[in-house]
């Protein structure tokens, strides 16, 4: 017996908008610590994780821990489906995953569970030098002024400024953010920008991004919901400039 | 100064010295079978069939897909074509209940060429040669036009009776049938597929590229799928002056296509180029129509492998080339697909070897081009990478 009901229908859509543009098939598991989810793309560059606690729904029933594979697109067509005033509930029967809209109208659809092998994929664990927060529209907004003069985005960070920057065959660009935090080290990695694109299509998860960013190493970036109960994460590969 | 693409081919065909065949007003042929619609003055287009002023098979005339494999020469191809006469009449592109353009559907949806007889207002005259489409002999308006019955291709002839199946979906089953992409573009030409009040004529350039992109598209998506190849290939092929070289890399689905015109017309070196990263393009290319047929050649070749990988595509064209039409590019691409590749544990390695095979430097060719240029400067990692830190 599985049951999860979320009052706020945005989390689920707009973490799949993202998820699915990264990922084809995942496996959701599900287990008394919430609904949790890790994919790699099949290209190996972007990892994704979405955790959300039991504490985050308004009804979160589970008796055993329960796998739920499906294919991200068939998921989002629904989840696309959601007003943003409905109420979501979600449960698993014999094969397929339920997912109910509860609005001016009770809405069920049904979408079938999906063979797949999978070995939920465990990220790299690094560390690194920085680690600094800013705002989701910053960022956005950095990346479509990026976008105007190349598809490759340069991430730098010292003690005072964040910067996004990239050069084009027509033209540069540079964004400057002082950030305002308490930073040691000094970082710069490089990453596509339909890359980039693609994580933050979940806009409505959270205002804040924590970015941790090294010497071309992945970008870690993260959206966490102030009450701390749930948390989307990307992990993106850099592109590294050849030596010749 | 010769600006774009569309303007050098434009003007390589101008002076071209050759003669098309000589008929009179009454014509007693055979199509092969052959239809043509016109884009000029659109939504009344000149639309007709093509006839050819001999009896019995003439099917090879209009049958792109088998010149190449079977080593036609380009003087064939060019005699081929230029037998062709074309009659026309302008037709409203909704018009399909015309008696005229019935016939038409016939002609495109039969299994073998077809005994024609056409009355003309006038002696056919001219012939055309155009940057994307193939070409043809003299043409007049047509006044009378007879055919004998016609055997219709059973798949066709399913998709012509199914007027609930959209033409996009008709187009990828045909396809996949094993249905030659020359009829299923006659077909999607001259409106015997899809939702029956959404069919219409559609000027046989833009039939060509709307079949290459709808069936790229369907393939991409199913490439997206597999896995990624874990090597470098580079695939070959050279036919009418032209020299393919086909560079398979192993990252997800990212495309590019150049090419250059060496001494075609007299001293000029010119190179086009146009590419999309994994989202795919936006807008309609500007290096034209071989960009989707190319790129549909190279997505067949890789969901047949069940393999997902990038694709840089070289083409040099030499002094001789002739544009006769986008098949061009995707029988060329095709049979390069189908030869047993060289393979290369490095991009580096695999460019010089290109390069031997090339006559312009390679050099002038990372200048023109965007992705390969990205992917020589730099490099996108994988997550793998970072695991052993």
């Amino acid at each position: 017996m599985f049951k999860a009901v979320l009052s706020d229908s945005n989390i689920l859509k707009t973490s799949f908008d993202a998820i699915s543009s990264i990922v084809d098939e995942v496996q959701m598991q599900a287990d008394s610590e919430g609904l949790r989810l890790d994919a790699l793309d099949r290209s190996h560059i972007t990892f994704v994780h979405l955790e959300l606690k039991p504490g985050l729904f308004d009804e979160f029933t589970i008796d055993e821990p329960l796998k739920i594979n499906v294919d991200t697109e068939e998921l989002m067509k629904v989840l696309k489906r959601a007003k943003s005033d409905d109420i979501v509930e979600l449960s698993v029967d014999e094969g397929n995953l339920i997912i109910i809209f509860e609005g001016e109208a009770r809405r069920r659809f049904k979408i079938r569970l999906i063979d797949i092998e999978y070995e939920a994929p465990s990220p790299p664990d690094l560390e690194y030098p920085t680690q600094f927060e800013v705002p989701f529209v910053l960022l956005k907004n950095s990346i479509q002024d990026i976008e105007i003069v190349s598809d490759k985005i340069v991430l730098m960070v010292d003690s005072d400024k964040f910067i996004a920057e990239a050069e084009g065959e027509f033209g540069d660009a540079k964004i400057e953010y002082l950030h305002g935090e308490k930073i040691e080290n000094k970082a710069k990695s490089i990453f596509s920008l339909e890359k980039i694109k693609e994580m933050l299509k979940a806009d409505k998860f959270s205002d804040i991004i924590v970015l941790k960013l090294g010497n071309d190493m992945p970008l870690n970036l993260s959206l966490k919901m102030i009450s701390d109960e749930g948390e989307l994460s990307f992990l993106l590969a850099p592109r590294i400039e050849s030596e010749e | 100064m010769i600006k774009g693409k569309e303007a050098y081919l434009k003007k390589l065909t101008a002076n071209l010295n050759v003669k098309s065949v000589d008929v009179g007003r009454e014509l007693d042929g055979s199509t092969p079978p052959s239809i043509f619609i016109g884009s000029w003055n659109y939504p009344k287009v000149y639309a007709g069939p093509m006839i050819a002023p001999l009896q019995g098979d003439t099917s090879i005339m209009d049958m792109p897909e088998s010149w190449i494999p079977n080593q036609k020469t380009q003087e064939d191809i060019i005699g081929y074509r230029l037998s062709l006469v074309r009659g026309k009449q302008t037709v409203g592109i909704q018009d399909l209940s015309n008696s005229f353009v019935e016939k038409l559907q016939e002609i495109s949806l039969s299994t073998k060429s077809i005994e024609s007889e056409a009355g003309f207002g006038s002696r056919p005259r001219g012939l055309s040669f155009t940057d994307e489409t193939a070409p043809h002999g003299p043409s007049a308006l047509i006044e009378k036009f007879d055919i004998e019955s016609v055997k219709w291709d059973h798949q066709l002839e399913k998709v012509y009776y199914d007027t609930d199946f959209k033409a996009a979906e008709a187009t990828i089953d045909l396809h996949s049938k094993g249905i030659p992409f020359s009829s299923i573009q006659k077909a999607f030409s001259v409106g015997t597929m899809g939702i029956e009040r959404n069919r219409k004529l559609v000027p046989t350039r833009w039939s060509i590229t709307a079949c290459d992109t709808i069936i790229a598209d369907n393939l991409l998506k199913e490439v997206r799928n597999y896995d990624i190849l874990d090597i470098y290939r580079v695939y070959e092929f050279s036919s009418l002056n032209n020299y393919y070289a086909v560079l398979i890399i192993p990252t997800e689905w990212q495309y590019e296509w150049i090419e250059a015109f060496l001494h075609v017309l007299g001293r000029e070196e010119l190179i086009f180029a146009d590419q999309e990263l994994n989202g795919g393009k936006k807008g309609y290319s500007s290096v034209g129509g071989c960009y989707y047929t190319c790129k549909m050649a190279v997505l067949e070749a890789l969901a047949r492998e069940k393999k997902q990988a990038g694709a840089i595509v070289l083409r040099e064209a030499y002094n001789g080339y002739v544009p006769l039409g986008v098949f061009n590019v995707r029988e060329n691409v095709r049979s390069a697909m189908n030869e047993i590749p060289v393979e290369f544990e490095d991009m580096k390695t695999a460019l010089n070897y290109i390069e031997t095979k090339l006559k312009l430097p390679m050099e002038k060719f990372k200048e023109a081009s965007t992705l390969l240029q990205d992917l020589i400067r730099s490099r996108q990692m994988i997550l793998d990478s970072f695991l052993k830190i």
